[in-house]
Formats: C-alpha cells, sequence, structure tokens
C-alpha cells in the first residue's frame, strides 16, 4: 500500500499542541496513516475547490478532524459545507472542540458530523478521543 | 371638614325656599315707588306713602315725578335718567316741609324709588373712615382685625352689639370679633349653625353689601298694586333698601332680645367671608350718610381680610419654598428617599405645625415625633388607599370619618395626608393632637328647630355647651396648599430618582451582559493555551522520563493536575454565567419525580460512599424549571455526601410545612455531614468560595452553590443554611408557589 494512494486524515487545527497530542498518539499507536494539517477554513476551502476539480495533488482524505474555533472562521460552516456537497458528505468528521455547549453539539451532529469530541486537558480524555478517530479512519479507508 | 353633619338638614331646606327677595312689602320707616320709564309715572307704591307724599296709592298711581315730588322733581327726574341712578343716590328732596333722602335704583325693568327721613350731615365722617381704614391696613392679626372692626362699627353706628361672624367651609359661624357698648349678652367665640343664614339669604348677602332692619316689631308694609303691572309678576326687591325680611328673621331677633339689626357683607374672593352683625335691643333708624359708611367700610374691610389671608397664605408659602430647598439640598446628599425625608423631620413637622408625622414608601413605614403606633399607622394607610382623593386629604376630626381613629385621637385627631405617587400608595401624612376645647353653640345644633316641619326659629339662646372631643386644630388653607406644594416637589424629585434609577438599571444590565460575555469568552480561550501546558508538560514526561529526577517527574505531573483542575474551574465559571443569562422555563413539574432522576444520576456517588437518600415523604407539584431545579437537587444532594465524614452518611429530601397561610413552599436538603460554621453561612454561595483546602472531600470547584443560589433566586425564591442541633447541615429553599 503505497503511501500516495493511502486516503489521508486531514487534521484542521490552529493550536500546535493539540496538533502535536495527534500526532503523537498516532506515532504511539504505529499507525501509518498520512495526516495533512490544515490551519483554517481558507486552506481546507481550497483543497476542496481542488478535488472537486480533479487538479489535486493529494487524494480526498478519509477523515477529517474539525476543530470549531478557528483563526479564520468558524469549523461549524465548513461542516455544513462538505456535508451539503454530494462529493464530500460521504467523508466522516469528527469535530474535536473545546466548545461543551450541548447546543453546538447537537447541532454539529445535525448536520451530519458523525462524533463530537470535547477537548480537555486531562489526557485520558484526549487519548480515548484520538483512539476513536483511528477507529474511524480504519472503517473509512477499507470501505 | 366633617363637622357636625347632624344640623337638622329639614330646617335648611324649608327656610331655603322661602322667595325672601320678593316679599310684596317693605318695612314701614321708609316709603317705597315704582317708576315706569320713560315717562317716571308711578306705576306701584308702598301704601303707607301717604305718610311721606301726603297722597296715598290710589291718589299716587299714575302720577308724573313732577307730580309727585314738586319742586324738588327735577332732581329726581335726573338722577332716574342716569345710567345708574343708585351712583348718584341719594337724592334729597323736601316733601311736606321734611327733608327726606330718595335712594333710586334701576332693577326688575323699573326705577324703584325709596324715601327716607334725611338726618343732619356729618361733617367728620369723612376723617373718621380715613382714620378707620388706616387702622385696617395696621391691624397686625387676624384677630386684631376682626375686634378692630367690631369696635369702629360699634363706635360709628351706635349699636350695642357688633360682631364679626364668620363662616366655615360649612356655613357655619363663629364670633370671631366683638364689641359690646352695652349689658347685652356677649356671643364672642360661640357658633352659629349653617342653618340659622339660609342660601338664599347668603345669596342676598353676596348681592348686597348691607341690610338694616330699624324694628324688628314692624308691620310690614305691602305695595300696591300687589304685582308689578309692568311685568305682572312681583316686584323684585333684592337691591332695596327697604325690602321687608323674612318672619322668621323677625321672629330670630325677637328671641334675641334684638329689635334693630344691621349686617355688612364681608366679601373676599368673591366668596361671602362672614358677616358684621349688629344689634340693638330697641329700634334704632340709621341716617343714609351712615349707612353708606358702614357699607364703603364693610367693602374696604373686605379687602383687607382678603389681603391679610392672602400675606398669610404667603407667609406660609415662603416658608414652604424655603423648606424645599433646604430638603432638596438634603435630598441630594442622600441615597435613601426616606432616610432624607427622616433627616428632614424637623422641618417636615413644623413646616405643617404637627405633633407626628409618618411617611409610607415603598411599603416601609417611617415614624416620625408623636404619631399612633406602627400597627395603628398601617391600618390608617390602608384605609387611605381606599379614599377617593388625587393629591392631599384633611381633616380636623379624624374619627369622624375613621371611627377606628377614635383610639389615638389623643396623638392623632387631626390628620393630614399627600398622597406622593397615583400609582403606588406612597403617603406621608401628618398628625395633630386632640385640642379639647369648649364650643360654645348658640343654640344646640343638634336640637332640631322645625316642628311637624312648619318652622320655628330656636326658642332659647341659652347657652348650650358641648365639650368637643377627637378635634384638632383646624387645617388651614395655607397648609393644605403646602402640602400639594411639596408633594409637587417631592413627586418630581421621585420621578428624577426612578429616571437615574432606571438608566442605572440598564447600564448594570450592560455590565451584566458584558461580564456573561466576558465569563463565557474567558472559558473558553483561556481553555488553549491551558491544554497546551498540559500536553507539552506530558510531552516532557514521556519524552524525558529517564533523564528526569523523580521530583521533576512528579512536579510535571502536578502541572497537568492544575491545568485539569483550572479547566474544571473554567467550565464551572461558564455554566455559571450561563444561568445568570438563562431565562427559566418553568412548567407543572413533579419534585418527587425532579428528585428520584437525581437519585438515579448519582446512583454511583450514593453507592460508593454507602450513603442513604432520604424521603420521609411525598414532595408537592409546583411551577418550575423542572432541569434548573434537578441541578439544584444535585448539588446539594452531592455536597451533603461529599463533606460528610460520618460512618452512616444520609441525606434526606423534604419539604417543612408552612406556619403561615401565604407562606411559599420551603423545601430543604439536611445531611449528617461535617456541618458549616455560622460565619460561613453566608460565604458559601460565594462563587469559587471554598472553606477546605484541595481536594481535602473530593474534587469541588466552589462554583455549585453559587450557582444553586442563582437558580433559586431566578426562580423568585431564596436559599439560606440552617445547622440542626444534632449536627450537620440544612439547607432550606423556598419556590414561590404563585408562578
Amino acid at each position: 500500500m503505497s503511501s500516495s494512494s493511502v486516503r489521508p486524515i486531514l487534521v484542521v487545527e490552529d493550536q500546535d499542541a493539540d496538533y502535536e497530542t495527534v500526532m503523537r498518539r498516532l506515532k504511539k499507536l504505529s499507525i501509518e496513516a498520512p495526516v495533512h494539517r490544515c490551519l483554517g477554513v481558507d486552506e481546507v476551502h481550497d483543497h476542496l475547490g481542488r478535488w472537486k476539480a480533479g487538479i489535486a495533488a493529494m487524494p480526498m482524505p478519509a477523515l477529517l478532524v474539525l476543530d470549531l474555533k478557528l483563526p479564520d472562521g468558524d469549523g461549524q460552516e465548513l461542516l455544513v459545507r462538505m456535508k451539503s456537497d454530494e462529493s464530500f458528505k460521504d467523508i466522516p468528521v469528527v469535530v474535536w472542540s473545546a466548545v461543551n455547549d450541548p447546543a453546538v453539539q447537537e447541532r454539529c451532529l445535525k448536520v451530519g458530523a458523525s462524533e463530537f469530541r470535547a477537548k480537555a486537558a486531562d489526557n485520558t480524555i484526549t487519548d480515548a478521543a484520538i483512539d476513536h478517530m483511528v477507529h474511524l479512519w480504519r472503517q473509512s479507508t477499507v470501505l | 371638614m366633617t363637622d357636625l353633619k347632624t344640623i337638622d338638614q329639614a330646617a335648611l331646606a324649608i327656610c331655603s325656599r322661602e322667595p325672601i327677595h320678593i316679599p310684596g312689602a317693605i318695612q314701614p320707616h321708609g316709603v317705597l315707588m315704582v317708576l315706569r320709564e320713560p315717562d317716571l309715572v308711578c306705576i306701584q307704591a308702598s301704601t303707607n306713602s301717604a305718610s311721606v307724599t301726603g297722597l296715598g296709592p290710589a291718589q299716587l298711581l299714575g302720577r308724573e315725578v313732577q307730580d309727585i315730588f314738586r319742586a324738588d322733581a327735577g332732581k329726581v327726574a335726573a338722577a332716574c335718567r342716569e345710567e345708574n341712578p343708585s351712583q348718584v343716590s341719594p337724592v334729597s328732596v323736601t316733601l311736606q316741609g321734611q327733608h327726606y333722602h330718595c335712594v333710586i335704583h334701576r332693577h326688575d325693568g323699573v326705577l324703584i324709588v325709596e324715601v327716607e327721613h334725611a338726618a343732619a350731615e356729618n361733617p367728620s365722617l369723612y376723617r373718621r373712615m380715613q382714620q378707620a381704614f388706616a387702622d385696617l391696613r395696621h391691624a397686625e392679626s387676624p384677630t386684631t382685625l376682626h375686634q378692630t372692626m367690631a369696635e369702629f362699627i360699634a363706635k360709628l353706628s351706635g349699636f350695642e352689639r357688633v360682631m364679626v361672624y364668620r363662616f366655615d367651609t360649612d356655613w357655619h359661624g363663629e364670633v370671631v370679633g366683638e364689641c359690646l357698648t352695652a349689658d347685652v349678652d356677649a356671643y364672642m367665640g360661640h357658633h352659629f349653625p349653617a342653618s340659622d343664614i339660609p342660601e338664599q339669604a347668603r345669596a342676598l348677602y353676596r348681592r348686597n353689601w348691607l341690610r338694616i332692619i330699624p324694628d324688628a316689631t314692624y308691620k310690614a308694609t305691602p305695595l300696591e298694586p300687589p304685582l308689578n303691572p309692568q311685568t305682572g309678576r312681583p316686584l323684585d326687591l333684592s337691591f332695596s333698601v327697604l325690602r321687608s325680611v323674612s318672619p322668621v328673621h323677625l321672629e330670630y331677633l325677637r328671641n334675641m332680645d334684638v329689635a334693630a339689626s344691621m349686617s355688612i357683607s364681608l366679601i373676599v374672593d368673591d366668596r361671602l367671608w362672614g358677616l358684621i352683625a349688629c344689634h340693638h335691643r330697641t329700634p334704632l333708624q340709621l341716617p343714609h350718610a351712615i349707612r353708606s359708611a358702614c357699607e364703603m367700610y364693610g367693602q374696604v374691610a373686605s379687602l383687607e381680610l382678603g389681603a391679610k389671608e392672602e400675606k398669610e397664605r404667603l407667609t406660609l408659602h415662603y416658608r414652604a419654598t424655603r423648606i424645599q430647598t433646604r430638603f432638596f439640598d438634603i435630598i441630594a446628599e442622600e441615597q435613601n428617599f426616606v432616610e432624607a425625608l427622616v433627616k428632614f423631620s424637623p422641618q417636615l413637622l413644623t413646616f405643617m405645625n404637627a405633633g407626628g408625622a409618618a411617611i409610607h414608601v415603598n411599603g416601609k413605614l417611617t415614624l416620625l415625633g408623636n404619631t399612633p403606633n406602627e400597627a395603628a399607622v398601617k391600618g390608617l394607610v390602608e384605609w387611605l388607599k381606599q379614599q377617593p382623593f388625587d393629591s392631599v386629604i384633611a381633616t380636623d376630626e379624624l374619627s369622624s370619618v375613621y371611627p377606628e381613629g377614635s383610639t389615638f385621637q389623643d396623638c392623632a385627631s387631626g390628620l393630614l395626608a399627600v398622597k406622593l405617587s397615583r400609582v403606588e400608595p406612597q403617603y406621608v401624612l401628618w398628625f395633630r393632637p386632640e385640642v379639647i376645647t369648649t364650643v360654645t353653640w348658640a343654640g344646640n345644633p343638634h336640637k332640631p328647630t322645625t316642628d311637624h316641619l312648619a318652622l320655628h326659629p330656636r326658642k332659647s339662646f341659652a347657652t348650650w355647651k358641648q365639650k368637643v372631643t377627637g378635634r384638632s386644630l383646624p387645617w388651614t388653607s395655607a397648609e393644605t396648599h403646602g402640602a400639594e406644594e411639596l408633594r409637587t416637589a417631592l413627586n418630581a424629585l421621585l420621578l428624577r430618582r426612578t429616571e437615574k434609577l432606571s438608566k442605572l438599571n440598564a447600564e448594570l444590565e450592560k455590565k451584566n451582559t458584558d461580564l456573561n460575555s466576558f465569563a463565557y469568552i474567558a472559558s473558553h480561550d483561556l481553555r488553549e493555551p491551558l491544554r497546551g501546558m498540559a500536553n507539552y508538560a506530558r510531552f516532557i514526561q514521556e519524552d524525558h522520563a529517564g533523564s528526569l529526577q523523580d521530583d521533576a517527574l512528579a512536579r510535571l505531573s502536578k502541572i497537568t493536575d492544575l491545568a485539569v483542575y483550572c479547566e474544571e474551574l473554567l467550565d464551572e465559571l461558564n455554566h455559571f454565567s450561563k444561568v445568570g443569562r438563562m431565562e427559566i422555563r418553568r412548567k407543572p413539574t413533579r419534585l418527587d419525580a425532579v428528585v428520584s432522576e437525581c437519585s438515579e444520576a448519582l446512583s454511583s456517588l450514593l453507592h460508593e460512599s454507602g450513603a442513604e437518600l432520604k424521603r420521609p415523604h411525598p414532595l408537592p407539584e409546583v411551577s418550575c424549571d423542572p432541569v434548573l431545579i434537578r441541578e439544584v437537587f444535585s448539588n446539594l444532594i452531592t455536597n451533603a455526601i461529599r463533606y460528610n465524614t460520618s460512618h452512616h452518611k444520609w441525606v434526606e429530601v423534604g419539604v417543612r410545612p408552612p406556619i403561615a397561610p401565604e407562606e411559599p413552599l420551603t423545601l430543604y436538603v439536611q445531611d449528617n455531614g461535617i456541618g458549616i460554621r455560622e460565619k460561613h453561612r453566608e460565604a458559601v454561595f460565594q462563587i469559587f468560595r471554598r472553606l477546605h483546602p484541595d481536594n481535602r472531600y473530593g474534587k469541588g470547584t466552589g462554583a455549585g452553590l453559587a450557582i444553586v443560589r442563582s437558580i433559586v433566586e431566578k426562580h423568585g425564591g431564596r436559599i439560606w443554611i440552617e445547622a440542626p442541633p444534632e449536627g450537620g447541615t440544612t439547607f432550606l429553599f423556598t419556590l414561590p408557589t404563585a408562578s
């Protein structure tokens, strides 16, 4: 399985510490998933445009890990856009956010997020969240 | 105000029906002729005309003025042709060798000529009047003024008894000044019931400045013909000086042993203020000049009375204004309106010459000086609320309108109340003590003067004394007016206060919103760096475990723990701010179900701690927000178990039986835990206020009780702590039964 053919995990995350936490956990689990990071909403839009036009170098991701509070916008809008687009609606999205408002959580799940995981300073919570992401990625790549 | 309503209304009604302005007769001391215009032919005359003119009515009627007055006819005719003949009266005429005065006035469509004997000129009269007017001006007090008036008229007219008689608002009269020049009964200080001077008599007094009866034993002289041929009606004698008076009035005078009487009207501000009433035991005929002087004196005295009353009113007004200014100074410094009034109390009392005052604002009652007790004043305020009045109510006999007032009439026989607001029942009340006075009634006013509806004047003027209780000094119009102004000023002030308050409220609301959004944003934005710290500490722990000493590793793990705890605090802060912003959604809620849900959610805690949740009796259904109230129970039950070191832990949830029927529902959560010392019982409700060292009783952020209080208060209830004697803690909170 060449790395270029394996569909990557796209992590939309502006915080280095959180991104590093994901990377460390993947490494620890020996997951050789290609991970691509976007720092904000605009960057993801660029990718979406390229995939649609068929000019992207990177294959479409098997999983999107989405932070909500991003420097250039709200992750929720991105979620809505992807889930309302035939081309992308099947990509599973895990919302990974510090926002722990049940209303926001409910809204995200309603528009199509596969999971809503709260970011926490507590490692066990973080690890469980990342483990679950891996689980979803595996299911997605197998299918 | 409401004195002596028992005065017989029947007597008043009967008297007021007598048409005293058209008696069809005159008093016999003069002769009355009616002349037709423009030919000045006599068409009606009194039957005694022969005594003066030498012509009986039969001869007089149809004659022209020339044939009646002969040599003086020119003067009379000239006066008759004046636009206002009374202004050129009297006209001196000589008839049958005697000197007469003709007083002529035009009324009822005809000229009325009244002929009376002329007396010698009084050359000093002008100077005497000048002096009299000066004396009026210089009178220092109303009392002196009244006395001055009585003395001058007595001297000028020769009447034996001259009284200054003042009407009160209900037309009862009181003698306020008197001068006696003979051994006659004194009436100073006597009161006369309103029925003594009936309404239509008062109306005539208003139109006519002077009435005189030279001989009360006179036999009325009728007019011939009885009806005025010009009008076909009885002649209107409203302005006649000879007009025959009511037989009732004559009988009244005779009962008082009065043969001659005169009354001069005192009219202030277009209202009959009173009379200068003059009595003489024998007939007394006054020359025209003296009568005119009396009349003029009455007019000038009226002006002086008006001026003196106005001056008194103004003095009080200025005093009120000064007090108001001072009041504004004080209130500007005070935060609290009632406190300012209390600070102001000496002025508040002197301002109204009151013995005590009460301020009832925002349901709070403050008493100043000598007042009825608090419960009594509260009762009075309740009564006031029922009274239909706009701004000011005043009575000098409170118990007559408020019978309960008789229990405290010693300090509050007089009440002056000002309604500060038309919307809310806010009042300032002034009290005046009882003044036990002996009011001397000229005749018992409670004794009817009618007998089988036939009118009889009082048969006896034996002094009837009535000890009046339950009365205070009356409130003057200046005082009620001052109270009204104070009310206006206070109202303006309250309005400004309210405006300021609503502005402050708006600002506060804005600040609250800002604070809440600050808490929300802070709790979110702080999380990220916090998580970063925790993560990096963990990276070091993991990556460099081998090269780090144990204490360094332990400290790194401490950093992580602290970060985790800090995150919890942020969560609670966020939650607390959310509860603050939240609208409560009430619905009928079975509290038993709510507690059951809590018990289920806390099952692991209950299980682990081995605590027993006691529910000794069913809880009622109330209107509340079930989600929030569940949080209240959940927090309280959790605390009860957490702060508990007993071997057998228990927590009891119940409802406290109400003591009073109006009492709101009181719920309790009691435990056998560690208890809360009295000095901490308020502090525990403050956000992030923790009484125990970290983790001593498990993890707790200190926000729980702040949230609980916020929820209870949002429901309109309150929460407090009691310590049962057997130890532990009881949290009690109310939920208002009315939603």
